[in-house]
């Protein structure tokens, strides 16, 4: 090798070594300006301590009050790209189906964290993991703990008791019960409910939500209806209209807000509690 | 078919933002041709329409055997004129027999279904012009001259007694015309009255008794075809220069 | 010469045939479903729904949603033969004319701006009525200004319609919140659950004297379908007919998406196999398509509950998985093009 060669590789490695440095650089850098698409990410990020380096929320977050006064950055479907660089951020959580938004976000140097809303267990996966990347690990295993402890304890206070068989409701139009949607056997409700010490009358169904007949309902007898709902003020209706049911008379209807409970957050323990409240009234806590 | 079955048309006016047609006067007598000639526009197709009582006239009359054309109930109507229209419909799917029968629905009774007098009737008309052998084929697949001849027996099916035809020669390959001429011919001399709107003057000296010469919605000219139809009369009448002693359309 | 057989013997076969399927799957709907129960027990106490659960799910969950199938499955079907008649166009709907699009948005704004209405049980399919009717207003409005009431008209008006309504449609969507969002989705999708016997009733007297003065409409459309000369030389006042028919055809289409959402497939695909089967004239199209209609609505409706039970599918894919084939085969089939 020629000592002009032999320069030019000594260049090369060095213009690499440049290139590379920043990006590792990067990598060790701790996200100081967060960006949250996805509600329930948001609630992780308060609640594990990095709230105050949140500076833009999606479109659907209501939680905690702090998100108020923050820019909106869009949705699940529309998710605003100029609005998102707008507020300059260095780590971006969002929906694992946002995979153009993604690829615009990385394409500028942006970190990009996919948050995928399934069960308890993955939420909780995930506040360990967003505790890792924005160092605070501390805090996400304080709420790690703290919301294993509280569904641990509702468990227990309802251990040995008899499950009440529960249908879980998503949605139907109001009035009648045409597009009426349940929970089957999977997902974040079916967990909470089997945790509460409740037995899905749908248990068998290995879907999160399916579409199902009134003739469904009628045969499950449920013991207690949890159905989720948009304003609290409809509760009295609801009742009504279920207990109007052959059969269902003595049911117990329980509404919920289907603004935050359908969303898997720490907020699930006083999810878990309520519901273990309304299943089993006499419960010690 | 009487005597008095005659068509009687009366300063008949009609046009919407412009005039289509201006106090035109004719009387059809039975078993007498009529042709219709002028120009594309000059008012041949609302004239016939007015006629067979498909349109009202603005101001002028049409009478058929002393009464207004436009008061007959659609049964009188059909049993007294016959129309054909000027193009063929798109016949999704019916059968010959099922399009001629049409041409009696408005004498069935109002919940009625169609007879055995309805089927000798539409075997009569198609046996009077020559397509009887076409009963079952579906109009859709019949070439263009015998749709126009299954159409022709549509409008003869209730026995009118006086046909107005638009333009039926039109498009129509010179054996088709032959023929065509031929059948007209047969029912003019069963006493059936033709009123012919066309373009082929040939077709008006074989035929026509008398010819009408439409011109932006007046009457240039009527009569004897023969006195009537001079080059200098039809150059006029469509605005060309080409007509002369010796050539013809 | 001996006659072709008359179309009053073919509508008699038809009628048979259509009421036979009608009247069988009326039958059978009743008798399967997301569970097996036990029909002994449903009869042993018909009425005492609270302590039979097997008649509270035959007569409260089956029964119902079968009379509404077939209700709503004939009314699309017959409008729908109405529509391919006036517009003279095979591929015409009920829903080419901007009805669905009329009744999406009423729906639509019901569910953004009044989620939890007291008025439930009627809100809804009102709205959606509303909106219905008045698109075919609008389209009969529209067509008159512009150029009368032949079919490439009222076709024009009906796809402009369309477009602008659908985009309304989906601003209201986009501008909703989740749970709306999802609330519209499904509404979309159709379903036949939820009549209540006092709304089959309803719904009935709405439609009765609707389908028998289109059924009597045979000899008109036959005429109209072959042009608006031919109808007017056979004394038709065809603006007026047309006009006519499609309010009517309008009227059941908006009271069948009312209370069923839009149930697609049904109006455009019935009337055709009732022709493959019965031939082109409409005195025997009509009442083939409303029986036939039914029938095929009501099938659907079997299969949307019992395919993978408990789950149900959405009424329209059964409609549309049953229906697509079948329009496929038409297509292809030898001279459909040409008619």
């Amino acid at each position: 090798m020629t000592s002009s060669e032999l320069s030019w590789r000594v260049a090369l490695a060095g213009l690499f070594a440049l290139l590379l440095a920043p990006a590792s650089g990067l990598r060790a850098q701790v996200p100081q300006r967060v960006a949250s698409l996805v509600p329930a990410a948001t609630e992780v990020l308060f609640a594990i301590g990095a709230g105050g380096r949140v500076v833009g929320v999606g479109d659907y977050d209501d939680y905690p009050e702090a998100v108020e006064a923050l820019p909106r950055l869009g949705g699940l479907v529309d998710p605003n790209l100029e609005g998102i660089l707008a507020v300059r951020p260095d780590f971006v959580v969002i929906d694992p189906a946002q995979r153009s938004l993604a690829a615009q976000l990385e394409g500028v140097g942006i970190r990009v964290y996919p948050f995928a809303t399934g069960s308890i267990q993955e939420m909780l996966q995930h506040a360990r993991s967003l505790g890792r990347e924005l160092d605070v690990d501390a805090g996400a295993a304080q709420v790690v703990s703290r919301v294993a402890d509280g569904l641990a304890s509702v468990a227990a206070s309802v251990a040995g008791r008899p499950s009440p068989q529960v249908l879980v409701v998503f949605g139907r139009r109001p009035g009648s019960f045409a597009e009426l949607w349940v929970s089957g056997g999977v997902g974040f409700l079916h967990d909470v409910i089997e945790l509460a010490g409740g037995r899905n009358v749908f248990a068998d169904i290995a879907r999160p939500s399916f579409k199902s007949g009134l003739e469904g309902v009628l045969s499950r007898a449920p013991d207690v209806v949890i159905e989720a709902l948009v304003e609290d003020a409809r509760a009295a209706t609801v009742r009504a209209e279920w207990r109007a049911l052959p059969g269902f008379a003595g049911v117990k209807v329980v509404a919920i807000d289907s603004r935050w409970a359908l969303r898997p957050s720490p907020r699930v323990v006083r999810l878990a509690t309520e519901v273990a409240d309304a299943l089993h009234p006499g419960r010690s806590r | 078919m009487s005597a008095d079955a005659s068509l009687v048309a009366s300063e008949v006016t009609f046009g919407y933002d412009q005039p289509l047609l201006r106090e035109i006067s004719l009387r059809i007598e039975p078993g007498q041709c009529v042709a219709l000639i002028g120009a594309n526009g000059a008012g041949k197709t609302t004239l016939l329409r007015i006629l067979g009582g498909l349109l009202p006239p603005q101001s002028g009359s049409v009478l058929f055997a002393g009464r207004e054309v436009g008061s007959l109930s659609p049964a009188e109507r059909t049993a007294a004129l016959g129309y054909l229209p000027q193009r063929s419909p798109r016949a999704a799917g019916f059968a010959v027999h099922e399009i001629v029968l049409m041409g009696l629905y408005s004498l069935l009774p109002a919940r009625g279904w169609e007879g055995r007098t309805e089927w000798l009737a539409v075997g009569r008309a198609l046996r009077r012009v020559r397509v009887e052998h076409l009963l079952r084929r579906s109009f859709a697949t019949l070439s263009g001259g015998e749709q126009r001849r299954v159409l022709l027996a549509r409008a003869l099916v209730a026995g009118p007694a006086i046909l107005l035809l638009d333009e039926p020669l039109a498009a129509l390959d010179p054996g088709f015309v032959l023929e065509f001429t031929a059948t007209l011919a047969a029912l003019k001399a069963q006493g059936v009255a033709l009123v012919v709107s066309t373009h082929r003057l040939s077709f008006v000296e074989a035929l026509a008794d008398a010819v009408i010469v439409l011109q932006r919605g007046r009457v240039l000219d009527h009569g004897d075809p023969e006195a009537v139809l001079q080059p200098e009369l039809l150059n006029d009448a469509y605005g060309t220069d080409q007509f002369t002693a010796g050539g013809r359309a | 010469m001996s006659p072709p057989v008359t179309a009053r013997r073919r509508r008699a076969r038809i009628v048979v045939l259509s009421g036979t399927l009608l009247a069988g799957a009326l039958l059978v709907g009743p008798l399967v479903g997301a569970t097996d129960i036990d029909l002994g027990a449903v009869w042993s106490d018909p009425f005492d729904w609270a302590g039979n659960p097997a008649a509270a799910i035959f007569f409260m969950a089956r029964l119902p949603r079968v009379l509404l199938a077939a209700l709503v499955g004939g009314s699309l079907a017959l409008a729908g033969a109405t529509y391919q008649s006036l517009l003279r166009n095979p591929l015409a709907s009920p829903y080419t004319l901007g009805v669905t699009a009329g009744a999406s948005l009423m729906t639509f704004l019901v569910i953004r701006f009044l989620p939890g209405s007291g008025l439930a049980e009627f809100t809804v399919p009102g709205a959606a009525l509303a909106g219905a009717l008045a698109t075919t207003m609008l389209v009969m409005v529209l067509a008159t200004r512009t150029g009368g009431t032949p079919p490439t008209v009222l076709l024009l008006a009906g796809v402009t319609l369309n477009f602008t309504i659908g985009a309304a449609v989906l601003l209201v969507q986009y501008f909703a919140d989740y749970t709306a969002t999802a609330r519209m989705v499904r509404w979309m999708m159709g379903d036949l659950e939820g009549a209540t016997y006092r709304l089959l009733a309803v719904l009935f007297v709405a439609s009765l004297p609707v389908w028998v003065l289109l059924l009597r409409c045979g000899r008109t459309f036959n005429l109209m379908s072959l042009g608006l000369e031919e109808a007017q030389a056979h004394g038709i006042d065809a603006g007026r007919a047309t006009r006519r028919g499609l309010l009517l055809a309008s009227w059941l289409t908006g009271v069948a998406v009312a209370v069923a959402g839009p149930v697609g497939f049904v109006g455009i695909l019935v009337p055709h196999a009732v022709r493959l089967v019965g031939g082109v004239d409409y005195r025997v199209v009509l009442p083939g398509a409303l029986l036939g209609g039914a029938g095929f609505l009501v099938v659907c409706d079997v299969l949307a509950r019992v395919a993978i039970r408990p789950v149900e599918l959405p009424i329209g894919v059964l409609t549309a998985c049953l229906g697509g084939p079948f329009f496929l085969f038409l297509l292809l089939r030898r001279g459909f093009a040409r008619d």
